[in-house]
């Protein structure tokens, strides 16, 4: 399995090159166009259970789409918004993502909702985050850039503008200072990272655009 | 107080490095992430100019980050997909709703509405801002500066700043129809100064999305 | 006549220069800026089905507009406009030959010289499921440039053989190529659920531009988060 990734940082897709026999999971939804002698079957990742509270906690899609190749070909995925998509290989301490980030996975990665943390469901984002295990290939879509830092002192994060980041990373849900800021400032909740690692930020977020877009509406 | 440009021009964010005790300005929802900075935040120039940048479409409230000990980052974005402009103010500028991202602590923002110089109701509704200083703008679509002398016709939802010393009036189409029908007018600008003009539309885009918005239930 | 593409990459624009004489035709939206020599006459268009009403509604409803401009120098001298699509993404001219007929769908045409006909109400054979779920043609053929637009990356695939592409993917294409609406996965649930209802198989020889993002599923995905109408 080969995954090429196009058009990135404006309209990332992935372009996955499949040998025969060999299958993709995607989200619901995402395949732009495709080769012949792909198939396209479902799969509950994780079981029933698992996927309807993915669905409902992270917006991630119910079902995911299984593609598997029964001769050798590709199949292209695109996210819903424009932005950049990037590859990481999953293994050991896996990642955490945000929902809605998900865009592909190899079929042995275990993907689990998670609970955020309380204050997390006003922050329009969903209140659960994934945790992603195994060994594998991630495909994540971010809406806008990329940014990939590594925090080793306190950072704070609007919440809306998180793609993924490593477990080692601690956090504490912040409002934007007292009551009146976080209501008054616009800006919404804050994470503050602490510890070591890794962490993907995206240059824009859905909560602003659609905020800006309201106003022309 | 260092600014720079990033993930430019499809979806650039404005970071900025900020001393001990250094001010920067900006409209609230645009703080994307920041360290070692203190952010408070204010109604700058009472509540009048709050609400009138309410009207304006520009968040009510805009927040001042200043650098602690040390000094530290904050980086900045707008809602849009698009571009940031830095503009130098001396005098005054005038830039169309949801434009503004943030200034130094030299200038500050008002507000003009321009009645209609056409016979529909929509005037250019915009942000106007004076003092001596910087200004980030940002754009829905890529950003273009024309220097115009003499005459230019835009339409209205591209425009995104222009200098005082341009004057617009709307620019008469031969059919009516157009007027009822088109999402925006056209506008021609005369005299001698810089322009900002938006490579894509937020007029139409609202109208794009408009079939997809959930339809209000009839009680 | 010329043509060009400016930023091309996620807020392509197009500029258009015309000598004295020629003209040049695009949807009405779609100009942004023009030169003051720029005459501008708008006419109505029915789309797709005929009629006045019918090309309303479509208006109301979706991507095509119903009024077209056309464009001319007034004065005797060159004159130039930028005309820019609605969503975010690159643009490609398509230059017609005479030869060969290029299908537009959905909102994607943006603009032609006079030398091109357009067809609005070109029905075209949709074949397969359900009307092809809500799919619009614009046939556009003769001599010149045609100007088409996407949400996205625009890629062109020589088709050889067949190609399965989702309804929102899809730009324009050479009517030399057979296409048939089909759901992409095996069985109807599976279809159902994995959001894959209404792809289109391409088969046969000749030109295809897709789009790398679907303006459909970015509407679905904004829509819920904006006010009600």
């Amino acid at each position: 399995m080969e995954i090429k990734l196009n058009g990135n940082p404006d309209f990332g897709e992935a372009e996955v090159h499949l040998a025969s026999g060999e299958s993709i999971l995607a989200e619901a939804g995402a395949m732009s166009r495709m080769s012949d002698g792909i198939d396209l079957t479902t799969k509950l990742l994780g079981g029933f259970t698992q996927s309807l509270l993915r669905k409902f906690l992270t917006q991630e899609s119910l079902v995911m789409g299984r593609y598997t190749a029964q001769q050798p070909g590709y199949v292209a995925l695109a996210p819903r918004y424009p932005g950049t998509v990037l590859q990481q290989q999953v293994s050991g301490q896996g990642l955490i993502l945000t929902g809605g980030a998900l865009l592909a996975c190899s079929e042995n990665l275990q993907i689990k909702p998670r609970f955020g943390g309380v204050r997390q469901i006003f922050s329009g984002e969903g209140a659960f985050i994934m945790q992603c295990t195994g060994d594998g290939s991630l495909v994540l879509a971010a809406y806008g850039a990329v940014v990939e830092k590594q925090v080793d002192r306190p950072f704070t994060v609007d919440t809306g503008h998180l793609v993924a980041w490593e477990p080692s990373l601690e956090y504490r849900i912040k409002g934007a200072g007292g009551i009146k800021q976080t209501l008054l400032s616009g800006e919404g909740l804050t994470m503050e990272f602490s510890g070591s690692g890794r962490i993907w930020l995206q240059s824009r977020n859905l909560g602003g655009f659609t905020h800006w877009l309201r106003k022309y509406c | 107080m260092q600014a720079s440009i990033q993930c430019g021009p499809s979806f650039s964010m404005l970071d900025v490095e900020l001393g001990q005790g250094e001010k920067i300005i900006a409209e609230g929802g645009s703080m994307t992430w920041m360290q070692n900075v203190n952010m408070t935040t204010n109604m700058t120039g009472g509540i009048m100019s709050g609400l009138k940048r309410a009207v304006t479409g520009e968040s009510m409230f805009l927040n001042t980050f200043e650098g602690d000990a040390g000094g530290g980052t904050v980086t900045l974005s707008p809602g849009e997909a698009g571009d940031i402009t830095r503009c130098d103010v001396e005098g005054q500028l005038y830039l169309q709703k949801g434009a503004f991202l943030c200034c130094g602590e030299g200038v500050e923002t008002g507000v003009k509405f321009d009645g209609l110089k056409g016979f529909l109701n929509v005037g250019l509704l915009a942000l106007e801002v004076h003092g001596r200083g910087p200004v980030w703008i940002s754009s829905y679509g890529a950003i273009e500066e024309i220097d115009v002398d003499g005459e230019y016709i835009v339409d209205n939802g591209f425009v995104v700043g222009w200098q005082p010393s341009l004057n617009y009036s709307v620019y008469l189409q031969r059919s009516v129809r157009t007027f009822l029908f088109n999402v925006g007018f056209l506008l021609k600008f005369t005299g001698a100064g810089k322009l900002w003009v938006q490579s894509r539309n937020p007029l139409q885009l609202a109208d794009w999305v408009y079939p997809f918005r959930p339809v209000k239930k009839k009680d | 006549m010329n043509v060009d593409i400016l930023h091309q990459g996620l807020f392509a624009t197009a500029e258009v220069t015309l000598a004295p004489g020629e003209q040049f035709v695009s949807e009405s939206g779609a100009l942004y800026r023009g030169s003051p020599n720029l005459n501008i006459e708008t006419s109505s268009r029915a789309l797709g089905g005929g009629g006045i009403l019918s090309g309303l509604k479509r208006a109301m409803f979706a991507r095509e507009s119903f009024f077209m401009s056309t464009y001319a120098s007034r004065d005797g001298s060159p004159a130039s406009f930028g005309l820019s699509p609605t969503l975010p993404g690159e643009m490609q001219v398509v230059q017609l030959d005479g030869a060969v007929n290029w299908i537009c769908a959905g909102g994607s045409y943006v603009g032609s010289g006079t030398g091109v006909t357009i067809d609005t109400q070109y029905q075209g054979l949709v074949k397969g499921l359900l009307g092809g779920g809500n799919l619009m043609f614009m046939k556009t053929s003769g001599t010149g440039p045609m100007l088409v637009s996407g949400f996205g990356r625009l890629i062109e695939i020589e088709v050889e053989g067949s190609l399965t592409i989702d309804n929102g993917h899809l730009v324009a294409f050479q009517d030399s190529l057979q296409f048939s609406v089909t759901k992409a996965a095996k069985g109807w649930m599976a279809s159902f659920f994995s959001g894959e209802m209404f792809a289109c198989r391409f088969t046969g020889k000749g030109k295809l531009i897709a789009q790398s993002h679907s303006p459909t599923a970015f509407g679905g995905l904004l829509g819920p988060r904006l006010p009600e109408r």
